[in-house]
């Protein structure tokens, strides 16, 4: 049994249709890739993961540890293990850092708690452990997230999805608009996720990058798979990189 | 009398006058920014708060309307303005929770204009039925002249004059009503800073999806935020009937100013809330002394100049739209 199983799923915007039948499954432990253009439906595949409406999913269903998880809210998604790093990374500006940190754990209050079942495989990270992991955020703790660097934030972005009790991490585009320092501290932390054991979907355009730390790669095109297979295979296949992928 | 006597009494008196603007712009400002519900039947909450208020407190004769013609020829419970304190905005509260849940929430999703049309329409109701019920006349709300009074505890004195240094002697129920007004307001903002809630609160204000994605139900901070702000609007009629009229057009009327001060405060801010409601208070009051014809003219004008130089409010947040 994979960890997530999608299984024929159609989603619209409105009347827009940007999902067409797209089937894929995300094993427990593994980092798997999702490619694609600009507007393939990359990012609407996650959102339809992460119960974020719209898309509105109206065919097919999602799994999660065996749940159906189709049209279920957000936030009761989000308890079920799956954490959503969004695109533009959505840290709340107006907010300090510590208490963007601190949001993640509010989940687990009683008044947020009573009447819903948390599922957990994982605790989330500490504030301390988060701190280790990123010691720049502990410096700037007291500042105003809004006023950190591009980098900062998605260090941020990604510090708060580990504070959340996550099994599977879905990082959309985290190294859009970084340099390519911070491309590399941006990999070393996704790295060490993995290794902590948290199954990771990761959604780029910068393929290159993405096929480095992936073990699995699915290549979406016009809201439908058109390659699976190994990061590797994808790697050879220069036809698809070709195509779809421009590289 | 002094310059200086006449413009501390000018300072007072819009202290206090700026406390009811306060009292229903904090709310509606939290509303709004937090919920993006343009509420405009926050006014109606206003004269359900008066009108409840009058209930608890006191015992007044009833000449017109339907009651009157049923036979109730008073209305009240008589048991004191303290209670009236307590007990109003628990109701109001009350009232605010149904609101959200039976009107409101069906109507987040959808354009500001039917926000505004249905609550308008709520407001228009509920002013029509108190019309109905008391008739059109005003009701005599006589300030309280102590409160906390328990058997042989006479209380506090709250109303007539008190000896104020440099002044002289000045209405003690209006320093009573900025006093309430300050304590309210301080509690709101450290429930806003300084809990759980008000964390959720806060950044809800910039991303609710993002809030939700998070796993925390945001409905249910949503729902108690409505409730605060209505919890408030309550006490602005306790506090503020005895000292303006009370008939059924009071919620209407005070709807334009609680715009205009959670506007140039800026939507979403306690702190702009509070400062727009002291802004506008001191220009009535003054203009009242001084030009008394252009005294509601005032509010507008700098409404204009405050929007027309800083269109997110004095202390707004430009990304924040309501």
């Amino acid at each position: 049994m994979s960890l997530l199983e999608i299984d024929g799923i159609d989603a619209y915007y409105g009347e827009s249709h940007i999902i067409r039948n797209l089937s894929m499954s995300v094993e427990e432990g593994e980092i798997c890739a999702l490619l694609g253009r600009n507007g393939a439906g990359k990012t609407t595949t996650l959102r339809c993961i992460a119960g974020a409406t719209p898309p509105d999913v109206r065919e097919g269903h999602i799994r999660f540890k065996d749940n159906d998880i189709t049209g279920v809210p957000a936030e009761d998604v989000s308890v079920q293990g799956i954490s959503l790093v969004p695109e533009e990374r959505r840290i709340f500006p107006n907010l300090s850092v510590a208490e963007n940190l601190h949001l993640a754990e509010v989940v687990n209050n009683k008044s947020n708690t009573w009447g819903r079942s948390l599922s957990f495989g994982h605790k989330g990270m500490t504030t301390e452990e988060v701190y280790d992991q990123f010691p720049r955020l502990d410096e700037r703790k007291d500042q105003r997230a809004g006023t950190l660097s591009g980098g900062e934030q998605q260090m941020l972005a990604i510090a708060r999805a580990l504070k959340q009790n996550t099994d599977l991490l879905l990082l959309d585009e985290p190294y859009e608009g970084l340099a390519p320092k911070i491309i590399e501290d941006v990999e070393d932390a996704v790295e060490r996720i993995s290794e902590a054991g948290t199954t990771i979907l990761l959604v780029e355009q910068n393929a290159a990058a993405a096929i480095k730390l992936a073990d699995r790669a699915y290549v979406i095109d016009q809201g439908s798979i058109v390659f699976d297979g190994s990061a590797d295979e994808l790697r050879e296949d220069d036809e698809t990189r070709e195509r779809y992928l421009g590289v | 009398m002094s310059l200086l006597s006449d413009v501390l009494v000018i300072l007072l008196n819009g202290l206090q006058q700026g406390a009811i603007y306060v009292l229903l712009a904090v709310g509606l400002s939290i509303i709004v920014g937090t919920l993006k519900f343009v509420n405009f039947a926050h006014g109606a909450l206003y004269l359900v708060g008066t009108y409840a208020g009058l209930f608890v407190a006191l015992n007044v004769p009833l000449s017109n309307g339907k009651l009157a013609e049923w036979g109730f020829s008073s209305f009240g419970l008589d048991i004191g303005f303290f209670a009236a304190l307590i007990f109003v905005p628990l109701f109001v509260f009350g009232v605010g929770l149904l609101m959200e849940r039976y009107l409101a929430r069906a109507f987040y999703d959808r354009p500001d204009t039917d926000q505004i049309l249905v609550t308008f329409g709520l407001a228009i109701v509920v002013q029509e039925l108190f019309r109905v019920l008391f008739g059109s006349n005003s009701l005599p709300f006589e300030q309280p002249e102590r409160i906390l009074s328990f058997g042989s505890f006479a209380g506090l004195p709250v109303s007539g004059p008190i000896a104020l240094p440099i002044v002289g002697n000045f209405p003690q129920w209006r320093l009573w009503v900025i006093g309430i007004t300050a304590v309210l307001v301080a509690l709101v903002y450290l429930l806003v800073e300084y809990t759980d809630f008000g964390l959720v609160v806060r950044a809800g204000t910039r991303d609710a999806e993002m809030v939700r994605l998070l796993g925390i139900k945001i409905t249910r901070p949503y729902i108690v935020v409505f409730g605060i702000g209505a919890a408030l609007a309550g006490v602005a009629g306790v506090v503020g009937g005895p000292l303006n009229v009370v008939n059924p057009t009071i919620g209407t009327n005070i709807l334009v100013p609680a715009f205009l001060t959670v506007v140039i405060g800026g939507v979403g801010s306690i702190a702009g809330a509070v400062l727009g409601g002291i802004v506008f208070g001191l220009t009535t009051a003054a203009l009242v002394s001084f030009a008394p014809a252009w005294s509601q003219v005032g509010l507008y004008a700098i409404a204009a100049i405050v929007l027309l130089t800083r269109p997110q409010g004095l202390l707004g947040d430009e990304e924040v739209t309501p």
